[in-house]
C-alpha cells in the first residue's frame, strides 16, 4: 500500500534566484515528515514539486521505485490538503469530499458510502449536507482532510495545514493529525514554519534553509545534535560558543573557547573555528552526577517567566565570553547574583559549518 | 450645532440635486410626454393617454426591429461573453508568451469609436461581398463587447479561485471538468454581469447597426427613421420603452452584483 519516496537531485530555479539547490531526501515508508523551515526556504516549493503542481529544472522524484517526476497531479498517488484547504464554496461537505470520487468515475452509492467512511475518520460524520460557509475553520481543516484521504493517495501533502487555526485548536489537529497517519499507515509529508508542530508531529524532521536541506533527522537527534549553526539557531533557543581546534586526538578534539578547554567528540581540522551549541536547558547551576564540565563562573542578568522554567540571561566573567541563556527552575536562583555554570561533555555539540 | 451642520451641508445637497435634474431632467421629460394626450410631445401636458404605446405596440416594423434587437443582444453578449471569459481564463491561467501583448489587443476596440468600427465592418463585407445583415450588426457587437466581458472576466480571476482549479486538478479534474464544475459555478455573477452589460449596450448601440443593416434593422435604426418623420409622442413612447428594457437589464446586474457580496462575505 505504502512506499518508500526518494528524492534525487531536485533543483528548481526562477530566473535568477534559486529556489531548491539539488535537494536529496529519503523517506521510509509511512513516515510522518515534516519540512521546517523559514519563509523562502524552498519547503513549500519542495511539497509542489511532489504535488506535482511545479516541474523541476533537474532531478527525479521516485515513488517504491517508480519516476512520478512529469506525472500530472490527477495521476499521482498523492493528495494535497492545501494551506486555505481550498475547499469548493459552492458544493456542500458531500461534493466536496466526493469530488475526486466523482472524477474517477465511481458510481453515486459507493462513493456516498466511501464519503461516509471518510467523514467518520475525521469526526465529522453527520455533516455531510452542509455548506462549506457554515463550517469553523477546524471543521473545514477536517473536510480538506477527508477530501484528501477519501482517495487513499499513497503520500498526502500538506502545506502549512494548521497555519490558520488558533493555539489550542492547532495542538489538538496536532494530535488527531498524528493519529490518524499513524492508523493509516499513509506517508504525510506536512511543510511548516512552526518549531514546536514539527517537533511534536515528525518522525523525520527535515530544516530547510535557502533551498538547501541543512538537516534531516528524528526530532530529537535534530533538536539535540544539530547538524548545522542554522538548525542550532532555528530550533529554539541555544547557545553558540565560537572556538578554535587545538588538536585532534583519535576520535576527539580539543577545542579552545572563551570559556576554557574542553575535550570533545568529532573530527575537525586543526587550526579551524568551531562553534560549540549548547541548549539553555543544558546548562546547570550544581554539577551534573557525571560527565562534568566547569563552564566558570557568571553573573545572572534579566530572566523572564515562563511557567514551566525561569528564561534568564547570564553574563560569565570569562573575559571575551559573549551572554548566554539559561533555563532555570522557577525561584532557584536571583538576578545579581554569581554562580558558577556546569554542563555535560556531551550536551555540548560540535559545530564545523 | 446640528443645525449649523445641517446647512453646512446645503451647498452640497444643492449640488448633487442640480447634477441628477441635469442628468435625468430629459429622461424624464421624454417619458412623461409619452402619454401625451396631444399631436406634440411638448409642454404644455394635456392630459395622459395610452393611446401612443398602443399605437406602438401594434406597429408591426417596431415589432419586428425590437425583436431584432433583442436577437442581436442575447447572441451577441453570449458569444462575447463565452470569448471573454476563455480569454481571461487562458490568459490569467496559463500566462502564455505575450500575454501583455495579447490583453493590449483584446482591450484595443475600446479606444476604437464605433463609427470607425462600424465603417470597418462595411468596408471589409463590401470587399469580400457579404451583404448587410442583422449578423453584421451581431459581430460588431461583438467586437465591441469583448473588452467589456473581457474585462469583468479577468478582474475576478483570483489567486483564490485559481487554488481551487489546483485542488480539482489534484483531485483528479481534467480540464474541461475543472472549467465547468469549479470556474464557472464560482464566476457566475460575473459571468452574468459581463453578460447583462453587453445586453444593454448592444440593445441601443446605433451607429454600427445603422451602418451596416439594410431591409432587417434593430430597433434604434427604426427609431432613427421614425425621428426623420418628426417628433411626435410615438416616438417618446418607444424611446421609454427601450430605456425601460436598459434599466432593467442594469437592475438585474445590480442584483447579482449585491448577491455576489453576501455570497463572498
Amino acid at each position: 500500500m505504502t512506499a518508500a519516496l526518494s528524492i534525487q537531485a531536485i533543483g528548481k530555479s526562477y530566473g535568477a534566484t534559486t529556489a531548491l539547490h539539488s535537494i536529496e531526501l529519503q523517506i521510509a515508508a509511512g513516515q510522518y515528515t515534516v519540512l521546517l523551515g523559514p519563509s523562502g526556504s524552498g519547503k513549500t516549493t519542495l511539497l509542489s514539486i511532489l504535488g506535482g503542481f511545479i516541474a523541476p529544472d533537474r532531478g527525479r522524484v521516485l515513488l517504491g521505485g517508480q519516476d512520478i517526476t512529469t506525472l500530472k497531479p490527477a495521476r499521482r498517488p498523492t493528495a494535497t490538503v492545501f494551506q486555505d484547504y481550498a475547499l469548493f464554496p459552492h458544493m456542500n461537505v458531500a461534493n466536496n469530499v466526493g469530488f475526486g470520487l466523482a472524477m474517477r468515475g465511481v458510481a453515486r452509492r459507493q462513493r456516498r458510502h466511501q464519503v461516509e467512511q471518510a467523514l467518520a475518520l475525521v469526526g465529522l460524520s453527520g455533516f455531510a449536507r452542509r455548506r462549506i460557509h457554515e463550517l469553523s475553520g477546524g471543521q473545514r481543516q477536517r473536510v480538506a482532510l477527508a477530501r484528501a484521504l477519501v482517495l487513499e493517495p499513497q503520500v498526502l501533502l500538506l502545506d502549512e495545514p494548521l497555519g490558520a487555526l488558533d493555539l489550542n485548536l492547532r495542538r489538538q489537529m496536532q494530535d488527531e493529525l498524528k493519529q490518524l497517519q499513524q492508523r493509516l499507515g499513509t506517508m504525510f509529508i506536512h511543510v511548516t514554519h512552526d518549531q514546536d508542530e514539527a517537533m511534536a508531529l515528525a518522525d523525520l524532521l527535515v530544516v530547510m534553509q535557502q533551498g538547501r536541506v541543512e538537516d534531516a533527522g528524528t526530532p530529537e537527534r535534530v533538536y539535540l545534535r544539530p547538524a548545522t549553526r542554522f538548525t542550532a539557531m532555528f530550533m529554539g533557543d541555544s547557545n553558540l560558543l565560537p572556538g578554535q581546534v587545538l588538536r585532534q586526538e583519535g576520535d576527539q578534539v580539543r577545542v579552545a573557547t572563551a570559556l576554557g578547554e574542553f575535550m570533545l567528540h568529532g573530527n575537525a581540522a586543526v587550526h579551524s573555528t568551531v562553534t560549540l551549541a549548547i541548549r539553555p536547558e543544558q546548562l546547570h547551576l550544581t554539577p551534573p552526577a557525571e560527565d562534568a564540565l566547569v563552564l566558570g563562573t557568571a553573573r545572572l542578568g534579566g530572566q523572564a517567566f515562563h511557567g514551566t522554567h525561569l528564561r534568564c540571561h547570564v553574563l560569565p566573567q570569562a573575559a571575551d565570553a559573549s551572554e548566554l541563556l539559561v533555563y532555570l527552575t522557577p525561584g532557584s536562583a536571583a538576578p545579581g547574583q554569581t554562580v558558577t555554570l556546569y554542563a555535560k561533555r556531551r550536551d555540548l555539540v560540535l559545530l564545523t559549518d | 450645532m446640528k443645525l449649523l451642520a445641517t446647512l453646512r451641508l446645503l451647498p452640497a445637497a444643492g449640488y448633487v440635486v442640480l447634477l441628477y435634474v441635469f442628468i435625468l431632467l430629459p429622461v424624464a421629460v421624454l417619458v412623461l410626454f409619452s402619454f401625451q394626450d396631444g399631436r406634440l410631445p411638448v409642454p404644455p401636458l394635456r392630459g395622459l393617454t395610452l393611446r401612443w404605446y398602443e399605437q406602438v405596440l401594434t406597429d408591426p416594423r417596431l415589432l419586428e426591429a425590437l425583436w431584432n434587437s433583442v436577437a442581436v443582444a442575447m447572441l451577441s453578449a453570449a458569444v462575447a461573453t463565452v470569448l471573454g471569459f476563455l480569454a481571461a481564463y487562458g490568459l490569467a491561467r496559463h500566462a502564455p508568451a505575450g500575454a501583455t501583448l495579447m490583453r493590449w489587443l483584446l482591450m484595443l476596440p475600446l479606444s476604437v469609436s464605433y463609427l470607425i468600427i462600424g465603417m470597418g465592418l462595411l468596408i471589409f463585407m463590401n470587399t469580400v461581398g457579404l451583404p448587410k445583415s442583422l449578423w453584421a450588426v451581431g459581430i460588431g457587437h461583438v467586437v465591441i463587447n469583448l473588452p467589456l466581458a473581457f474585462a469583468i472576466l479577468y478582474s475576478q480571476m483570483g489567486a483564490h479561485q485559481a487554488t481551487l482549479e489546483r485542488a480539482a486538478r489534484d483531485l483528479g479534474a481534467l480540464e474541461w471538468q475543472v472549467l465547468l464544475l469549479i470556474t464557472v459555478p464560482l464566476l457566475w455573477p460575473a459571468l452574468l454581469a459581463a453578460f447583462f452589460l453587453s445586453v444593454t449596450l448592444s440593445w441601443d448601440e446605433f451607429i454600427i447597426a445603422f451602418l451596416v443593416t439594410r431591409f432587417e434593422v434593430t430597433l434604434p435604426v427604426e427609431i432613427w427613421s421614425l425621428l426623420r418623420s418628426g417628433l411626435n409622442p410615438a416616438t417618446n413612447a418607444v424611446g421609454t420603452l427601450v430605456f425601460g428594457v436598459s434599466m432593467a437589464a442594469v437592475l438585474v446586474l445590480e442584483l447579482l452584483l449585491m448577491a455576489r457580496r453576501r455570497y463572498t462575505s
